[in-house]
């Protein structure tokens, strides 16, 4: 089955009142013609507006895999499983976290099982944040930072309650976590419903290019945190046997500190773009379009912790072409 | 790999539509109205009963007479697990909305158990003594054969995955994630034993002879267990996820699917490890999506995800085609207790009879 005929989940993540819930009802009430399966927290099934609410216990194991260890939602797994047996069928599925949820293992649970693969395709991780309570949250643990680390799309929700000055902060602080993510300013999660479902974020067909964040000038601020986005480019043809050697070797011992990866390549001796994302260790990949007459480069982003962008900048190198 | 012969010489030929039904079997092929999944099937003594992903429960005539499934009850819920009740009049149900269910042919029902909001995932019936397990979420609940609870365990490292009795059905062994949990189906303040193992357990099955649980797992390994010491056996990892475990009636085999071939361990001399698994039902790029252990003879039918189904036979790796396959994978089979029909229900709705012409039983 191809990427267009499968399922789409949209995984809706962020701390605990950020309005998660609220934008999860509006995609059920203004996509109404659309049938949604629901899965939440078991505790959080109140409130939803949908026939099929399933509650999930959130249970995640250790999988390992030959080398490749990650954490996967079992439940997840099984609940799918069943979901695609039901005779009345639905477009959709969206998966609410609770608000301490790390979102790795629920993304890993997409790219682990071969009949999850088969019949659904993650569409985007969308990370609601409260723009009052975002800072103080940050000091308390590492869940919200990652959970802006790993979206796609970011409601930076609640602007109402807030000032210019804090509003501006808290779009710094999500900026230096997540470079490449779209930020979209909402009250009350009012996000338009097309920004936020749809948006193939994990199709590998459709990472056509990697646009790194609009920044308001170059980002000066001093942040103490642990997780930065490094973004890579070059115009020089990558060696295909030195890039592979070496992303292997990086993804397997910085995994755990690697959130996200995102890459487009251009390999020498290869017409086409070779497309891959990854979480963690978990990596997808695929040969994209052909380049033909587009000038060609390379460029791959790691959003992680304990990053070195010299280092990092230097090994990529060091994988083009000797000319 | 070791491709083993198949009887009929058409097999070679990659073709779907080149597939043969063996001159031994007599086919029949039904849908149930709608194309539903089926999520249920149990053979019974001249009847077959099916659930399906639209709520329904089915019977059907499995003595040759040609009628079509009928429907007998409308759960107005998803059924999630079946097995055939004790006695082998009906069927005990669980379902999406928390209930347990006995359901006879004629399709009356009566409850068994319930719990609001739960999901009732997996039953296991032990024949001999008519004992029902069931797993609601991290739950596991033992009735007897009349519905009265012999024991309840409440909880588990996670939701339970699989459910299977001891041989006595003096016990009762739960899957899930870490390993496997050992209760004896009675009394209060007993105490489990746990078998450990790293990683999530799903699909569990105890010999017949008690001497070995079996475990499929996530990470695409099968486990086991010497029983009753608890000693772990080392199993070589499966090419792909497991999707299906059987035991041969005497104990000796387990049959393994989920990958391109039915993979038979030999467990006889206390281990698997050591000897090369049979392997047979080569069907090119079909991956075998249920096995089931004829509960009277050596034979192992295995069905695919195109529909078609194979028997073979322990001793010979023979094996015959008793169903081309039409494209829609098989998600249930089972044997009749007397070990003369095969049944099978599939993704969109068939069902499948399958009768040796010679079955003098």
């Amino acid at each position: 089955m191809d990427a267009a005929e499968k399922i789409p989940v949209t995984l809706i993540t962020g701390y605990l009142g950020a309005g998660k819930t609220t934008l999860l009802n509006r995609i059920l009430t203004e996509r109404h013609g659309k049938k949604y399966a629901v899965i939440v927290n078991e505790f959080g099934e109140a409130g939803i507006d949908n026939e099929l609410v399933v509650g999930a216990d959130e249970e995640i194991f250790e999988m390992n895999n030959g080398c490749i260890c990650c954490t996967v939602r079992g439940d997840l797994i099984r609940i799918i499983g069943t979901l695609m047996k039901r005779a009345d069928g639905f477009d959709g599925m969206i998966i609410e976290t609770t608000g301490l949820a790390d979102p790795a293992p629920v993304v890993q649970t997409f790219f682990v099982d071969e009949d999850v693969r088969a019949r659904v395709a993650l569409d985007a991780v969308v990370t609601v944040v409260d723009a009052k309570h975002f800072l103080a949250t940050l000091a308390e643990g590492h869940e919200p930072a990652e959970q802006v680390a790993f979206a796609d799309l970011i409601l930076l929700n609640k602007t109402d309650l807030v000032d210019a000055a804090t509003l501006r902060a808290v779009r710094d602080r999500i900026r230096s976590l997540n470079r490449f993510a779209r930020v979209i300013e909402t009250v009350q999660s009012g996000a338009a419903i097309e920004e936020v479902l749809d948006k193939g974020a994990f199709d590998l067909a459709r990472i056509l290019e990697i646009e790194p964040g609009l920044l308001d000038g170059e980002d000066d601020h001093e942040h103490d945190e642990d997780i930065q986005s490094v973004s890579l480019t070059t115009s020089a043809p990558l060696d295909p046997q030195k890039f592979s050697d070496w992303i292997r070797g990086f993804i397997m011992e910085r995994g755990v500190d690697i959130l996200r990866t995102k890459g487009i390549l251009s390999l020498s001796g290869q017409d086409s773009r070779y497309v891959f994302q990854g979480v963690h260790m978990v990596m997808d990949s695929a040969w994209g379009p052909a380049w033909g007459a587009a000038p060609r480069s390379s460029k791959l982003v790691f959003i992680g912790r304990n990053l070195d962008a010299a280092e990092l900048e230097q090994a990529f190198a060091a994988c083009t072409v000797v000319q | 790999m070791q491709t083993q012969p198949l009887e009929t010489p058409a097999m070679a030929n990659p073709d779907v539509g080149a597939r043969v039904v063996s001159d031994r079997i007599a086919l029949r092929d039904m849908t149930l109205p709608g194309r539903p999944y089926v999520t249920g099937l149990s053979a019974l003594a001249g009847v077959g009963m099916a659930a399906s992903g639209d709520g329904a429960l089915w019977r059907f005539d499995l003595t040759g007479a040609s009628a079509a499934p009928e429907r007998v009850l409308d759960l107005g819920a998803m059924p999630l697990a079946q097995a055939a009740a004790p006695g082998g009049g009906g069927v005990i149900v669980g379902t999406d909305d928390g209930r347990l269910l006995q359901v006879d042919a004629g399709g009356g029902k009566r409850l068994l158990a319930y719990q609001a909001g739960g999901w009732v995932e997996q039953i296991a019936v032990h024949g001999m003594t008519g004992r029902i397990a069931c797993s609601i979420g991290r739950r596991l609940l033992v009735l007897d054969a009349a519905g009265a609870v012999l024991s309840e365990r409440p909880d588990h490292p996670s939701t339970i995955a699989g459910v299977a009795f001891s041989d006595d059905g003096g016990q009762v062994a739960v899957s899930h994630y870490g390993g496997v949990t050992v209760w004896p189906t009675e009394g209060a303040n007993a105490i489990s034993e746990r078998l450990e193992w790293h990683g999530s357990h799903l699909a569990i099955a105890w010999s017949p002879d008690g001497a070995f649980i079996a475990t499929a797992m996530q990470e695409k390994e099968l486990h086991a267990w010497r029983m009753p010491q608890g000693k772990s056996l080392r199993m070589s990892g499966y090419p792909a996820k497991i999707r299906s475990l059987s035991w041969t009636p005497d104990g000796r085999h387990l049959a393994v699917g989920g990958a391109d071939v039915a993979t038979v361990w030999d467990f006889g001399g206390g281990a698997p490890s050591g000897k090369a698994p049979m392997e047979f039902g080569y069907v090119f790029n079909q991956v075998v999506t249920e096995v089931a252990a004829n509960p009277r003879s050596g034979e192992i039918a295995a069905a695919y995800d195109d529909g078609a189904i194979l028997i073979g036979e322990t001793s010979s790796g023979d094996a015959l085609i008793a169903r081309p396959g039409d494209g829609a994978p098989v998600t249930r089979l089972a044997w009749t207790p007397d070990g003369a029909a095969l049944v099978a229900g599939a993704a969109r709705g068939g069902i499948a009879v399958m009768r040796r012409r010679d079955a003098t039983v």
